[in-house]
């Protein structure tokens, strides 16, 4: 399956959720707790941590766990939905096409829940009355369609194989959820028994747990402020030249595209998108009118210009975040066929990180617009590397982007 | 180490005083403690001993330990005289593994922790708070305000302590801590309401699992600082790296940064927006790469120059806009606005200028013409240049960040802050 038709399946599910849940909501009519319960998916939203190397998770099984037990399947689904579409909008700053993608992926789960209880239909009251047992068959299934569905939508829209998938941000993803849904069991229970103080104790609950993974959602944050940071700092540079805007994060995202695809470890992944994007910070040690020169350079000035992937390498080196990127940057001008510099390394000595950087960056280049000439097609640009494959661009690299161009 | 001996006459009294009425409270309301319920007591004890060991760093600074949440659980499910006998009891153990045994401070954290508790839950008991009837009036409203109670005891015990060491004045100090700890506090009621309710209607043991969270909160929260540190200092020499090109040269950014953030701080801006203002004056110059080589000597400032010049805080504006924060690039837009409103780009005037705009522009006139650079002339002493800028008030430069920059430069040596709970 394509990238377009599963976006297209999850946010046509996603609507189609909505519309359920308002329909439902005007034949049933909406109780007092349960809007307390959808009230709760504001909080549950905001704490939205992005995990590494794809999806994100929040505390929305917690509430929806506890509207499948207390409430009208209804309610359960419409938790779902909003909760997924209120932390997409508000609090991730993402279209509405990207939102009902999120409410499709979150909805999906909790339908094949109820499904499996039976309940999708029948039940005007939730599965309060079934027994200890069936409640966590549901959890079971709502835990792992879960997991299930993130990690095909991470090879899908990222390229990360589902294994990687699975032991990284999947496991998280399932143990979160379980831990939730757990919670959201324990909780109902207490609301079963003593009635109006288990409502008083739902938000309590929810704050506490917002409270212990608030580090977490710092922490993911930090993360994306640095890629921000590195990706602004590129551009600085860039003003030197023709200024080409979002020009480095474009190529970072295709580099990373192309490391997945080259099935290079995470840890690589990292380096080589830290690296794509800064690997012209050694520019900053040219002086702009080299740079900018529009004839060819003499032999002096093309001195120093071939000096900036080393200038670069020294500045990242002592950094300590930066100090692993700093060797691929230093190659970033290496060619295959050994006729590149600085060091006119060749074939495999040159670092991995550097052919794909290379690559990446030159389709880049050709595909954008530039003040001297105006953008070429995917398909011209994919000639022309592929006219200089085994020259100065590894075969191999040169290939991997062919395969997956088209969803570039 | 401090020793009793070298300690001010009063500065002992007052520790006295303070270890001499709990344990007088204790004497007089010892028949008031459930001795029956010995085993929540030793519960209680040996969590808030644990948890007073390990402190976990708030991610603004200082640490926090998760104690008080048990302190205010305590207090809710227990007797005034039980809470005062454990939470001192387990302080003062707590505090002194983690910091080491000096008598007359143990004995004194222990005290001031134990009359703070049982203050907050005689309190809570006399507005009718019970955590078996849960509701708002019935119990978190008389919960929250014990909270404060135990906070305003804690803070005034603390504050006067080091009034005293220090000779400063200990109410407007009292006042500050009280407020600046407020918010840190009421986010713990939450979690620490529904502990006791779940202590009283399904296990005191559940307190337990709560426990078993912190060392993961306590990891994340560490991991967070280091990236912090690590990223800011990845920020700091690219810059550093950048600004080699400038007329001011190496090292401007980063001490217009400094110089801003200490201003900001000076007028007590909030921390997120001090934060924005030192990364807006990190990058406020971020445009001018490119420009190089008009500040040639060779070249003369003609006027197409000066035009791109100009624009360079809107390149700065633009590449700063990458970050989440929107108030950077706005900071870098209107670095060069004048309070009167004859500066570039848009002409802003007085409040119309984003604040960290104003205080970036103080900053870095001063370190300009410290440096010398571009647009001025000659290297002006430190004496000159604040002539130089007094000069200037309600012209170029806000009177208010002014004032907090004269302040700044008189001042000798900034007294340190201390944090909130024990010594």
């Amino acid at each position: 399956m394509g990238k377009r038709s599963l976006s297209l399946v999850l946010s046509l599910f996603g609507g189609a959720a909505l519309v359920y849940v308002a329909v439902a909501a005007a034949v049933v009519g909406v109780a007092g707790r349960n809007l307390l319960l959808l009230t709760l998916v504001l909080p549950t939203a905001w704490l939205r941590v992005n995990l590494e190397p794809a999806g994100h998770l929040t505390l929305a099984p917690a509430v929806v766990i506890t509207a499948l037990v207390l409430a009208p399947p209804y309610v359960s689904v419409a938790v779902a939905a909003f909760s997924a579409i209120v932390s997409a909008v508000l609090f991730a700053r993402m279209p509405l096409k990207r939102a009902l993608e999120d409410a499709g992926e979150d909805t999906i789960p909790i339908v094949l829940a109820l499904a499996s209880t039976g309940a999708l239909l029948s039940l005007p009251e939730g599965l309060a009355s079934r027994g200890f047992g069936q409640q966590l068959f549901a959890v079971l299934v709502y835990v792992l369609s879960r997991v299930v569905l993130a990690a095909i939508r991470a090879s899908i829209f990222d390229g990360i194989e589902i294994k990687t998938f699975l032991s990284s941000s999947g496991r998280v993803l399932a143990s979160n959820a379980m831990l939730l849904s757990l919670v959201a069991l324990g909780l109902s229970r207490l609301t079963n028994i003593y009635g109006n103080t288990g409502y008083f104790v739902l938000p309590l609950a929810i704050i506490a747990l917002i409270e212990s993974y608030h580090p977490f959602k710092l922490l993911s944050d930090q993360r994306s402020v640095l890629f921000a940071s590195l990706s602004m700092v590129a551009q600085a540079i860039d003003l030197k030249d023709a200024y080409t805007g979002k020009h480095a994060r474009d190529a970072s995202d295709i580099a990373v595209r192309l490391a997945r695809s080259l099935r290079l470890a995470e840890s690589e992944v990292r380096k080589i998108r830290i690296a794509a994007i800064l690997h012209d910070i050694g520019k900053i040690g040219v002086s702009g009118r080299i740079i900018r020169k529009p004839s060819a350079l003499n032999s002096e000035e093309m001195y120093a210009m071939r000096q900036h992937p080393v200038i670069g390498a020294e500045i990242m080196q002592p950094v300590e975040l930066l100090t692993e990127a700093a060797e691929i940057v230093r190659h970033h001008h290496e060619h295959y066929d050994g006729s590149g510099y600085p060091s006119g390394l060749e074939g495999d000595a040159i670092p991995i990180g550097s052919r794909i950087v290379l690559v990446a960056d030159a389709f880049n280049a050709i595909t954008t617009d530039r003040p001297y000439r105006k953008a070429r097609s995917k398909n011209e640009a994919l000639g022309v590397l592929r006219e200089y494959s085994g020259k100065q661009f590894d075969p191999k690299v040169v290939a991997t982007l062919e395969a997956i161009v088209a969803i570039l | 180490m401090l020793t009793v001996q070298r300690l001010p006459r009063d500065f002992q009294l007052f520790i006295m005083a303070v270890v001499l009425a709990a344990a007088a409270l204790l004497w007089l309301f010892a028949t008031e403690i459930r001795w029956q319920a010995w085993p929540e007591l030793l519960m209680f004890m040996i969590l808030i001993t644990v948890t007073s060991t390990f402190p976990i760093p708030h991610p603004r600074g200082g640490y926090v330990t998760s104690t008080t949440t048990l302190m205010y659980v305590l207090l809710s499910v227990q007797e005034p005289a039980s809470a005062l006998l454990v939470a001192g009891c387990g302080y003062a153990i707590g505090h002194a593994t983690s910091r080491g045994w000096v008598p007359w401070r143990t004995f004194f954290n222990g005290a001031q922790m134990g009359i703070s508790v049982g203050l907050a839950s005689l309190v809570f008991r006399q507005l009718g708070g019970s955590p078996h009837t849960p509701g708002v009036v019935s119990f978190l409203l008389p919960f929250t305000l014990a909270s404060l109670v135990h906070q305003a005891a804690n803070n005034f015990f603390v504050t006067s302590f080091f009034g005293r060491l220090r000779q400063t004045p200990w109410v407007r100090t009292w006042l500050v801590e009280f407020k600046d700890s407020l918010s840190s506090n009421l986010l713990t009621v939450p979690s620490a309401a529904l502990l006791a309710i779940l202590y009283v209607f399904v296990h005191p043991v559940t307190l337990l699992l709560y426990l078993i969270s912190l060392p993961a909160q306590r990891w994340a929260i560490q991991l967070y600082l280091q990236q912090k540190q690590i990223y800011k200092q990845a920020i700091d020499s690219l810059v550093l790296a950048i600004d080699v090109n400038f007329p001011q040269g190496a090292g401007h950014s980063k001490r217009v940064a400094d110089l801003a953030a200490a201003l900001a701080r000076k007028m007590r801006l909030p921390d997120p927006d001090v934060e924005a203002i030192e990364l807006g004056g990190l990058l406020h110059d971020v445009g001018m790469i490119g420009l190089e080589e008009f500040f040639d000597p060779v070249n003369q400032l003609d006027l197409s120059v000066t035009e791109r010049i100009r624009q360079h805080v809107l390149m700065g504006a633009e590449i700063a806009a990458e970050l989440p924060r929107r108030d950077v690039s706005k900071i870098v837009l209107h670095h060069h606005e004048n309070f009167d409103g004859s500066g570039y780009p848009q002409g802003l005037k007085g409040a119309q200028i984003p604040v960290g705009a104003r205080i970036v522009a103080v900053a870095e006139a001063f370190e300009s013409m410290l440096a010398g650079g571009f647009p001025y002339q000659d290297r002006s002493s430190s004496g000159e240049a604040t002539d130089a800028i007094r000069r200037q008030i309600g012209q170029a430069f806000d009177p208010r960040v002014v004032d907090a920059f004269l302040a700044l430069s008189t001042e000798e040596t900034p007294s340190s802050r201390h944090g909130k709970g024990g010594l």
